[in-house]
């Protein structure tokens, strides 16, 4: 039996974020922990539709809120419990984002048209939220069921609704620790390094895209359903082609195909975001900047820079 | 009375129809330079709408402050222009020495960040600022057919700087040059061509092309900070139906959108229309990526 792997810097990190609201207990910073770990989430999600399997899906943010539309629409409007709803969001957001995958490789359409697809698929899903007003209270947004967070009787909601999601966030990266071993990871490394040598020795690039897009979906619905309940609204504007650009861009930030990139990445992001909320629209030129500067510099990201440079202390240092 | 019926909805239809040909040659003013920068840059410009914007945001600024409105204009248009030949200049310069499929993604990106960056500046500097120019008459009636007088200006315009555009691309030595270099780089550098001056003059012409589209859409109806990426979504739709690197194919695709807008508009609503616009791109996109009418220059 294949051993799982736990990476040891991952859980610690992990560990420190389950810590921090003994520190930081008031709403704000707890919100403010709340969202880094989903952005954590959504940035392995990314990781492994466009890092491992190269396909440039600029629909992270529709795929997250079809899954978040479906969920809360189901409950409220049937008055089910939002944890029996939520698995028919994630269906539906996976059969999306692999149908996107599907097409795109049977087509044999390039990296290019499948951002030019995948953008307008998200453009497209937000004009039909606009538009189903009776169903999606339009641009207004919906306001979402009251979830049951795990243990929330004893800690509060606030902090019940953390935990649960800092959780599925650990499990996420774990999950991705393994998945980069795993048959299907080493298959999409072979496909990525040259596609067609891959495909000469027998692997099926179809099926190999398309699970890895359905993951990624996967984990893209669950934690927009989570994002919702969370948040206790939704609307267009948070599930808007802009999420995808902050998205990549924590995903560049922290390294792209790296283990601990998406934890970087999405805390520094998420931190510039907060603090620099004063400056209103110019943040989106902080971003911009952002974007220019890191796609023409370090393409690699933090994450393994920071790994080359612990490399190079630790092998000088048995060198001595 | 089956006949009035009849007869009022087809007159309503021609006019139905001619607004949306109005329309399209806006749509069309807007990805040539787009598809001109694509063709010869390389460069999907996602910062496109932003020179639009730009052109808009200048001129109403110096109109405001008194200036003669033609001249400002002519400024703003200019300095669309110059702009985008300054971005060639400047940050795209690392882009061109990568290769294949790297560069465009690269220049992917990195457009999409100059976007964000003109947007986030113009629409922090100018909130609520809008360019809009005032055409004296409200209609026009033609052949007992009613048309708002803005939108037969405005598409006049369009008309006029693409077939200005045409005509430099097709009668000029230098026009003909780009034109070299749209289908052959290598074969034109060999010709001696300078490509890298070309795709200078190019950026250029997608600026003040660019520039023109904000004058049409001024008039027609407003420009106003914040709306770039929506402006470059459009230019994205109207390139990629007609076919990424063809500027015929643009003009042809955009008064063909302009006409489906039109009519999806009247039949079926304003909600739908951008709903199968871009149901319209998907599928074209998949049943041929290279676009409808692509093969020309």
């Amino acid at each position: 039996m294949r051993v799982i792997e736990i990476p040891k810097p991952s859980v610690i990190f992990f560990l420190i974020f389950a810590a921090l609201p003994l520190v930081f207990s008031n709403p704000y910073h707890l919100r403010i922990l709340t969202i880094i770990a989903i952005y954590a989430s959504f940035v392995y999600a990314a990781n492994i539709i466009i890092g491992e399997s190269r396909q440039l899906f600029l629909c992270m943010s529709a795929l997250a809120g079809i899954s978040a539309y479906t969920s809360a629409i189901l409950a409220n409007s049937y008055g089910l419990n939002p944890w029996v709803t939520i698995p028919a969001g994630i269906l539906f957001s996976v059969s999306v984002g692999a149908m996107l995958s599907y097409v795109s490789i049977v087509r044999g359409l390039g990296e290019i048209f499948v951002a030019i697809v995948t953008l307008t698929f998200t453009l497209i899903f937000e004009n039909v939220v606009l538009g189903l007003r009776w169903l999606t209270m339009g641009e207004t947004g919906l306001v979402t069921p009251t979830l049951w967070w795990p243990f929330q009787e004893i800690f509060g909601r606030r902090i019940a609704s953390y935990y649960t999601i800092l959780l599925f966030a650990f499990l996420v990266s774990m999950f991705y620790a393994n998945f980069v071993k795993s048959k299907l990871g080493i298959a999409l490394r072979a496909i990525r390094s040259d596609r067609i040598s891959a495909e000469v020795v027998g692997i099926d690039v179809t099926k190999y895209s398309v699970i890895a897009a359905s993951i990624g979906s996967a984990i893209l619905a669950i934690t927009g359903s989570f994002y919702g309940y969370f948040n206790g609204m939704i609307s267009p504007g948070i599930f808007s082609p802009s999420m995808d650009i902050v998205i990549i861009l924590m995903l560049l930030l922290g390294g792209l195909r790296t283990l601990y990139g998406p934890l970087i990445g999405s805390t520094a992001i998420v931190l510039l975001l907060e603090s620099t909320r004063g400056f209103g629209q110019l943040t989106l030129t902080f971003l911009g900047i952002m974007l220019v500067i890191l796609i023409l510099t370090f393409r690699e990201g933090i994450s393994s820079i920071a790994e080359k440079a612990f490399a190079r202390i630790t092998s000088s240092g048995w060198k001595s | 009375m089956t006949i009035d019926i009849a007869s009022i909805a087809i007159s309503e239809l021609v006019e139905v129809l001619i607004d949306g040909i109005l329309f399209g040659l806006q749509l069309s003013l807007l990805a040539v330079g787009l598809v001109l920068i694509f063709g010869l840059g390389g460069i999907l410009n996602l910062a496109h709408g932003e020179f639009v914007i730009v052109t808009g945001v200048i001129s109403a600024v110096l109109i405001s402050s008194g200036w003669n409105p033609a001249a400002a204009i002519v400024i703003g248009i200019l300095f669309s222009g110059i702009l985008a030949l300054a971005l060639d200049r400047s940050v795209l310069r690392p882009v061109y020495k990568l290769e294949g499929e790297m560069e465009v993604l690269v220049g992917l990106f990195v457009t999409l960040g100059l976007a964000f960056t003109l947007e986030g500046i113009t629409s922090y500097l100018f909130p609520g600022l809008y360019f809009s120019v005032r055409v004296p008459v409200e209609t026009v009636s033609i052949f007992g057919l009613s048309f708002r007088a803005s939108a037969l200006v405005s598409g006049l315009i369009s008309f006029l700087s693409l077939l200005f555009l045409l005509l430099f691309l097709g009668k000029t030595m230098t026009g003909k040059a780009i034109r070299a270099a749209l289908q052959n780089q290598i074969g034109s550098r060999v010709c001696g061509i300078d490509v890298d001056r070309m795709r200078s003059l190019v950026f250029f012409l997608g600026g003040l092309m660019a520039g023109l589209a904000a004058l049409a859409k001024g008039i027609a109806s407003s420009v106003e900070p914040g709306s770039g990426l929506e402006l470059t979504s459009y230019a994205l739709i109207v390139g990629v139906v007609g076919g990424v690197r063809s500027v015929y194919g643009a003009m042809v695709a955009g008064i063909l959108l302009g006409i489906v807008n039109a009519l999806a508009g009247y039949l079926l609503g304003t909600y739908l229309t951008l709903v199968i616009l871009l149901v319209i791109v998907v599928a074209v996109i998949i049943y041929k990526p290279s676009g409808l009418f692509a093969g020309g220059v």
